[in-house]
């Protein structure tokens, strides 16, 4: 039982909290804009890799942490202008499908530039180094993540319940055409809602270099894990992501120790393929009353 | 710049007009014919082979752009074709290759022996991932063929003992017999490539015209649309995925030949957005548009091989501009023509019309309850439909007209009750079994198929059936004249090509009527079939409607139009609040009080 505790529900747990925090961010996206944004896995990688490039040119660390905030506000911007405000809530997921995808190409690309596409040590975020907690070795990174899920989740449901800002972003989610006609800005919405999820995927971002090396070239698995979390827990919820992404963590480290690395991707496929044929609307997401 | 452009390209469109018009029209009926364009593909690729020789540079370049095409035109069958946006074609290319390298290398199998096998593997990954995704929308196919290519590559490396792990496969080369000697010549590859190319492009278009090929892209356009007229979305899905599928893993094969050794660094995830590019740019469910994307994508690319990241990024931004500026690609056409379909049509025989009798009753809904959330939207409605009856349901907004049209149609599942055609059971029953047992019907706004052409939505619905003589023809000649009511000549040449996107919205009520006596339903439902029509227009819509009734259709029509309901119809229906208020002739429907209080708004 210990066994199973430390191999594999602390760091599932915590990998799973990685996913769950990727699955917030398409929900953020998701509600307001109805686009899921296929390039988030590499904004998740931008994040250290920008700070790891400013380090490098000389930059202390705490500046370099502004320098890559800036660096993912500007992208998230012009992803927005790009590739996701022409198909707000438009119904046309074939548009936005290609042209997130296309930005994140070319984001995965530019990535690799810095270091010729190598894996790199971070060393600037939480310690990795594990101590001994009630029996279990974890580390502050691995505790970090599960709470950083919680605190990002829980400060985006608030948000949109409380703020009008939160409230105007469900109202175009809901009718864009009616919240125009009251004079809520399609534009403004679209950009505060990716810039809000560029924010969750910084923070994803440094909790994913602090457990691991960062590799440019993850980035589109992160985004299909973060989307199998997303199909678990339901489009658009956010409590949902967070059951989701706990969930694949768990199963994916679980397959991971006990079957074989390799394994790893195949299991996360699977558990989709069954959420799929048993629940295809997810745990907390309902399907649509009126579809005539 | 832009005008400049513009005006090129109108001088490009009139001299192909010109082009067009100065040819025999038997000679342009050849040219139109896919197997001219395949033709044509093959001995050009052959003559450029024989210049150049297939171990030439350019050669070789000439190969890759015929066995990606290959796999392009099976993308576009699944994303084209089907709509459905698959990210795994990189997949299928690496299954192919890889059961091609494993049954050349390790069992000594002939070129013309594993080939098929490739396809044929191809074949049941497409339909295995096809299986559930053909229940879900876009995104849970793109993501199911994402995850499908990232298992694909880890079980590259996984099987090593099979697939040879990092190191790959070498040696894979053509032969003509099992455990025979390797042929010395490159010319077999290079012919099996650019034939197999050639006929994957009649495949490929054939498939387009071809009646599943018609249905796929109904279901693509408008699925709710499709199923109103007997077609089911689901199979065409899981079809397109497997054909698709199985082109790709070909193609697969034919770079293994061609390579003579592969490895997982072949098949990345940008294999996969790259042939999505080709089809993308050359015109997502055109038919020409997939081989002249891969051309492009092939010779670009090939030049900027000095720069590194410079390809990769040129696709990206390729893609991203053209999501912006052009979505629909270079061959923006997705039309195809289906002529049979409006000749039949128009040789129908002038019918003679008979009196108007209403026979025995066929439909029949008993007690029929059907509630969104806590609200009733059909609260126990009972009424009888007789043959060759025409019945006017009206009442508020909100009274239920539609939910009971949904509801009979098969669109929605009702909450309690029955429905019964010539007493069988309907009740749970989907909407394109439905339509099967001959309930057809309209929508409030027209469901049509945008980018198929006017012939193809009047080849679309078929008979179910049987169906006696009088009444087929009643409603082809229907049909016929809801087709010249709209202004849509039969006749006209350019109904194989014209697209019903570029319609106006009366013109796509009239061609939606006429698809649903396409199918010389037994029940005909029309759901506000006159809103936004002229006097005229309606008057003669009056007339056909009236007609197809005589030869026997039963018909329920919702309607604001009081005046219309009073002179067509020969019974009325009132609903409020989701239960019949009132139900008698048209003629007595002012008189009645509670139906001026609830409907008219006067007391």
């Amino acid at each position: 039982m210990d066994e199973f505790l430390q191999t594999v529900l602390v760091p599932g747990l915590a990998d799973g909290a990685i996913y769950g925090l990727v699955a917030v961010g398409f929900a953020t996206l998701f509600t307001t804009t109805g686009v899921i944004n296929f390039a988030h896995g590499q904004m998740v990688m931008l994040m250290p890799m920008s700070v790891l490039v400013a380090v490098g040119a000389g930059l202390p660390v705490w500046l370099a942490y502004v320098a890559a905030l800036a660096v993912m506000v500007v992208v998230a911007l012009t992803v927005e202008w790009t590739a996701v405000r022409p198909f707000v809530q438009s119904g046309q997921s074939a548009s936005w499908l290609l042209s997130t995808l296309a930005v994140s190409v070319v984001l995965a690309e530019l990535l690799a530039v810095p270091y010729s596409g190598e894996s790199r040590n971070f060393t600037y975020g939480v310690s990795k180094h594990r101590f001994d907690l009630a029996g279990l070795a974890v580390s502050p990174a691995e505790l970090t993540a599960v709470a950083a899920l919680f605190v990002v989740a829980g400060l985006l449901v608030v948000f949109y319940r409380r703020t009008r800002i939160g409230l105007e972003l469900r109202a175009i989610a809901d009718d864009l055409d009616g919240a125009e006609a009251i004079g809520i800005s399609r534009a403004r919405a679209s950009q505060i809602a990716t810039v809000l999820s560029a924010l969750v995927a910084a923070v994803t971002g440094v909790l994913v270099a602090s457990t691991q090396l960062v590799t440019p070239s993850l980035g589109l698995s992160y985004t299909f894990y973060g989307f199998v979390a997303t199909a678990i827990g339901g489009m658009g919820s956010i409590g949902g992501a967070v059951a989701g992404g706990l969930v694949i963590g768990v199963v994916s480290q679980f397959a991971g120790v006990h079957v074989g690395s390799l394994t790893v991707n195949l299991t996360v496929f699977l558990l989709l393929v069954v959420v799929y044929v048993v629940r295809p609307h997810g745990l907390f997401g309902a399907a649509p009353v009126r579809a005539v | 710049m832009s005008y400049r452009l513009s005006a090129l390209s109108r001088a490009l469109r009139a001299a192909a007009a010109r082009g067009h018009d100065a040819t025999p029209a038997p000679v342009r009926r050849v040219l139109a014919r896919p197997a001219a364009h395949s033709a044509a593909l093959l001995v050009t690729a052959t003559a450029l082979l024989a210049l150049w020789g297939p171990l030439s540079y350019n050669g070789y370049v000439l190969q890759l752009v015929c066995l990606y095409a290959v796999a392009t035109l099976g993308l576009n069958i699944t994303t084209g074709y089907a709509g459905a946006l698959s990210l795994g074609q990189g997949a299928s290319f690496a299954i192919g290759a890889y059961v091609t390298a494993v049954l050349v290398v390790s069992h000594g199998w002939p070129i013309w022996a594993a080939l098929p096998v490739a396809a044929l593997a191809g074949l049941a990954a497409g339909a295995l991932a096809g299986f559930p995704a053909g229940r879900l929308g876009a995104i849970g196919l793109a993501m199911m063929s994402l995850g499908l290519m990232l298992v694909v590559n880890d079980m590259l490396i996984q099987f090593q003992s099979v697939t040879g792990g990092n190191n790959g496969l070498a040696g894979i080369d053509a032969r003509l017999w099992f455990g025979g000697e390797p042929v010395s010549t490159p010319w077999v590859v290079a012919i099996v490539i650019v034939v197999v190319a050639s006929v994957s492009y009649w495949l490929h278009a054939r498939y387009r015209t071809s009646r599943l090929g018609r249905a796929t892209v109904a279901v693509r356009d408008e699925p709710i649309g499709a199923s109103a007229l007997g077609v089911s979305g689901y199979l065409t899905k899981v079809v397109a995925f497997a054909a698709g599928s199985a082109l790709g893993a070909l193609s697969g094969g034919l770079f293994s030949f061609l390579s003579a050794y592969i490895s997982p660094d072949a098949f990345s995830s940008n294999l996969s957005i790259l042939f999505l590019v080709m089809v993308v740019l050359g015109g997502s469910g055109s038919r020409l548009g997939p081989v002249v994307g891969a051309v492009l994508l092939v010779l670009i690319p090939l030049r900027l091989d000095a720069y590194p990241h410079l390809n990769n990024l040129l696709y990206g931004a390729l893609l991203i501009v053209l999501m912006r500026l052009r979505p629909r690609g270079l061959f923006s056409r997705t039309a195809a023509p289906a002529p049979q379909a409006l000749r039949d049509l128009a040789a129908t025989p002038e019918v003679e019309v008979p009196e108007r009798a209403p026979g025995e009753p066929i439909l029949k809904v008993t007690d029929l309850r059907r509630s969104f959330g806590g609200v009733d939207a059909l609260g126990g409605v009972s009424m009888e439909l007789r043959r060759g009856e025409i019945v006017g349901l009206i009442g508020p907004n909100g009274s239920g007209k539609t939910t009971l049209l949904n509801v009979v149609s098969g669109h929605y599942p009702p909450t309690a009750g029955r429905i019964t055609l010539h007493g069988t059971d309907l009740g749970g029953l989907g909407a394109a079994a439905v339509a099967k047992r001959g309930v057809s019907r309209t929508f409030q706004t027209p469901k049509t198929f945008p980018g198929m052409s006017i012939e193809e939505h009047l080849a679309l619905p078929a008979v179910h059936g049987e169906r006696d003589e009088a009444m087929r023809d009643a409603c082809r000649r229907g049909a016929l004249t809801l087709l010249e009511l709209g202004g849509l000549d039969p006749h006209d040449p350019a109904a194989g090509t014209r697209e019903s996107r570029v319609m106006s919205h009366g013109q796509l009520r009239f061609l939606e009527a006429a698809m649903a006596l396409g199918t010389c339903p037994e029940v005909l439902l029309l759901d506000e079939p006159a809103a936004g029509l002229s006097a005229a227009e309606i008057e003669g819509f009056e007339r056909v409607v009236s007609d197809v009734a005589a030869a026997g259709v039963a018909v329920v029509i919702v309607e604001h139009h009081l005046d219309m309901i009073s002179r067509l119809v020969d019974r009325v229906v009132v609903l409020d609040l989701g239960t019949v208020l009132w139900e008698g002739e048209p003629g007595d429907l002012h008189s009645v009080d509670s139906v001026r209080a609830a409907y008219m708004g006067v007391a």
